[in-house]
């Protein structure tokens, strides 16, 4: 299932090049960044988050008038899962004084800090332990940990990626606590790429204006959440719940969070879980598909947090701008969709077009990398073709080997390395190829620097909060905020849980008002969320469909 | 789709046609299959949806990650889930001795015959025997590097007769190799 014929024949374009090329990185030259202007201009004409079309503005809720992907509008104005006149909140199922819900690598932090802090904390989870999105970040983490680098630098490079629409406060939370957290992580096991003096080894990610990003080889995810789920699984004060999502928060008499409805997946119970704080550690949407296009990311991944918190009132921000990840694989089909790490570009790899030429800087930052490949298949007309109809760049993945040494791709991109070896194709003798995938929600909840919310009690850490990253985020800047706001919130959670009394009423009087409002708007199309888990079922057997057991 | 679109595959004992350019996992999905577990990142890294298959001219059954492994016709397979191997529960900060602790929590490491069964199970090429007998043995930064990309499938520990639990040794063993080195900085709480 090696490359066919049509495509090896392209390839020796991009080996015709690959000469000069190399000759050229190794004097220091590459091909011009592209200016502001000239960004603006890319991203206006081709980044899938400039089509009007594709979007549409809310009608109720507190975001009321924002327009977002059509996707996720759809789901934020749906309708709740539960029967609000059955639902018995009378009887309590869980005690707990910090309830987190989502374990992948943000909660998981917070779940470790919320214990340490003197806190009972029970954490559900939708899929197993650790199934999210943690576990497919493959490049790395940033922090201001090398010499010539300070959180200064970190602070810019984070602003100027997110074109200084973060939110100052948490970007400032973010780069303080890097080089703490990197520590943190290192403490609890987990095997950072060194130097054999044990200095940390850092790459540039792009965007970075000093060599920032730490990694353990291509895994730096996995071994993130490898470390951070064997150490919570041996704390005895937390308590996990899997395969048990929750479907929404509850309130109490004073209007704070106390609590939420879970569901056991397996035996289609509804747990009610009281608790003085709650963590919101739910991931992103990439499941959503917007625009159709493939995703990076894990099943679960499917904006469950963002429903819940919406309708109790909290208002969210740049969600109208997600991350599209440069490079996706498109090649084999059974690969498409899948992640390319900003590494290999990071270890020198260029992206060329179906001439083998050059056609961007490989380190814009993301949208604007995403836009330049876009405008390359489309009006440029100099994608390369795939036999399922894909249309996508080469990523020159051979020359790496050129660079640093035979081996490199090997032993740097390992995994990467293994999933194409699957298919027959040796990535440090051939090329990939790659086309922009529908990668991170930048945008999320609203929070203060530790986590909060409008809501007194209910926190959010993670991919489901936004604001520090802006309207784009840099390579390597969510395992470090994944880190940095799970363990803020996690001790923020402990220490509120400690002040406040416990709740004595629990409520959905706040969706009953969502879906008040619902109705008002006069949406009444049976959609319910949260979605859950996404539904791959071709139409036709979807048509077909019943219920067969009572929900 | 067109009927030479497709080809057959046997899950579970059923037959159903599918895409020929899917996958284990995403010919489940295209079937209508539905399930929480099992399931994971559907991009090799989770190790959940550890699978067994047979090819129609092959008389072995092999492992794989079933989002990794590319449908064919006559493939047959089911899927592991999780397959029963438990956790020790230890607490790194009061092990005094990395290497007495290895045998008090996994009593089975020293029962390994060596049949190799477990390298050809592992879906990540990981020598895993090897790294067995290098924890035996208290090279730590062996281990470590032998199971950089593992995915905790728990495919190993399922071929294993002596009953060990290489993905925890592994995870036990990359852990405690780091704790036994000096931290660059001191330690704080995060500020602000």
């Amino acid at each position: 299932m090696s490359y066919p014929p049509e495509l090896k024949s392209l390839i020796r374009f991009v080996e015709k090049t690959r000469p000069q090329r190399v000759e050229r990185a190794r004097r220091g030259e590459s091909y011009p960044a592209l200016t502001l202007a000239e960004r603006q201009d890319r991203l206006t004409r081709f980044h899938p988050d400039y089509r009007a079309e594709a979007k549409r503005a809310l009608s109720v809720g507190s975001n009321k008038g924002d327009r977002l992907p059509i996707e996720l509008a759809d789901l934020l104005e749906s309708h709740s899962r539960l029967d609000l006149d059955e639902v018995r909140l009378d009887r309590v199922d869980v005690d707990t004084d910090v309830l987190i819900i989502g374990a992948g690598g943000a909660g998981t932090a917070a779940a470790l800090e919320a214990v340490q802090a003197g806190a009972s904390v029970t954490v559900a989870t939708k899929l197993r332990h650790g199934d999210a999105n943690t576990v497919m970040a493959e490049g790395g983490i940033q922090g201001a940990t090398a010499e010539a680098d300070s959180p200064c630098y970190h602070y810019i490079d984070a602003m100027g990626g997110g074109h200084f629409s973060n939110a100052p406060d948490l970007v400032e939370a973010l780069v303080k606590d890097a080089p703490v957290a990197i520590e943190w992580l290192e403490r609890l096991g987990v095997l950072f790429d060194k130097y054999p003096d044990g200095r940390m080894k850092v790459r540039h990610g792009g965007g970075t204006s000093r060599k920032r990003l730490h990694s353990c080889g291509d895994m730096t995810g996995a071994e993130i959440m490898r470390v951070l789920r064997d150490e919570a699984r041996n704390r005895p004060g937390i308590r996990m719940l899997e395969f048990t999502p929750a479907l929404e928060l509850l309130l109490d008499e004073r209007g704070q969070c106390a609590g939420a409805v879970l569901l056991n997946l397996e035996t289609r119970e509804l747990y009610i879980v009281r608790a003085k704080a709650v963590i919101l550690s739910t991931g992103g949407l990439g499941r959503l598909h917007i625009q159709g296009f493939p995703c990076t990311n894990h099943y679960g991944a499917t904006a469950d947090g963002l429903v819940m918190a919406y309708r109790a009132g909290i208002k969210t921000c740049f969600l109208d701008s997600t991350q599209f990840h440069p490079t996706g694989a498109i090649y084999p089909e059974q690969n498409a969709g899948l992640l390319i790490t900003e590494k290999v570009r990071g270890l020198g790899a260029h992206l060329l077009n179906r001439s083998g030429e050059e056609f961007l800087f490989a380190l814009e930052p993301r949208d604007v990398a995403s836009a330049c490949i876009i405008r390359e298949c489309s009006e440029q007309g100099l994608g390369v073709a795939t036999p399922a109809g894909r249309s996508g760049v080469w990523l020159d993945s051979p020359m790496i080997e050129l660079l640093h040494g035979e081996g490199t791709v090997r032993r740097e991109l390992g995994a990467k390395y293994l999933q194409f070896q699957r298919f027959g194709i040796d990535i440090s003798r051939e090329p990939m190829l790659v086309y922009p995938t529908l990668h991170y929600q930048n945008g999320g909840l609203v929070i203060g620097v530790n986590g909060e919310t409008s809501i007194p009690g209910l926190l959010a850490a993670g991919e489901v909060s936004g604001g520090v990253h802006g309207k784009n985020r840099l390579m390597g800047n969510s395992l470090l905020d994944i880190v940095v706001f799970g363990r803020r919130a996690g001790l923020a959670a402990a220490a509120y849980a400690r002040e406040a009394g416990a709740p004595k009423a629990l409520s959905l009087d706040h969706v009953r008002s969502f879906e008040r409002e619902l109705t008002e708007a006069g949406i009444s199309d049976g959609k319910v969320g949260p979605m859950l888990l996404p539904n791959y079922a071709p139409e036709h057997i979807r048509a077909r469909r019943v219920a067969m057991h009572v929900p | 789709m067109a009927f030479q679109d497709q080809v057959s595959i046997q899950f579970m004992g059923k037959t159903y046609r599918v895409s020929k350019d899917s996958t284990l996992m995403g010919a489940l999905l295209e079937t209508g299959w539905e399930s929480a577990r099992e399931l994971g990142c559907l991009g090799g890294c989770c190790g959940t949806c550890a699978a067994l298959y047979r090819l129609p001219d092959e008389t072995h059954v092999r492992t794989g990650l079933a989002c990794r492994i590319p449908v064919r016709e006559g493939i047959s397979f089911s899927l592991v889930g999780c397959y029963p191997c438990p956790e020790p529960v230890y607490d790194l900060t009061t092990i005094d001795d990395p290497k007495q602790a290895l045998f008090d929590l996994f009593p089975e490491i020293t029962g390994c015959h060596k049949c190799g069964l477990c390298v050809t199970a592992c879906p990540q090429d990981i020598d895993v025997m090897r790294g067995m007998w290098c924890a035996v043995f208290g090279d730590y930064v062996s281990v470590a590097d032998h199971f950089k990309h593992c995915v905790q499938c728990g495919l190993c520990a399922r071929a294993c007769r002596a009953g060990l639990r290489p993905i925890w040794v592994a995870a036990y063993a990359r852990r405690v190799l780091e704790r036994g080195q000096e931290p660059l900085v001191g330690g704080q709480e995060p500020s602000g």
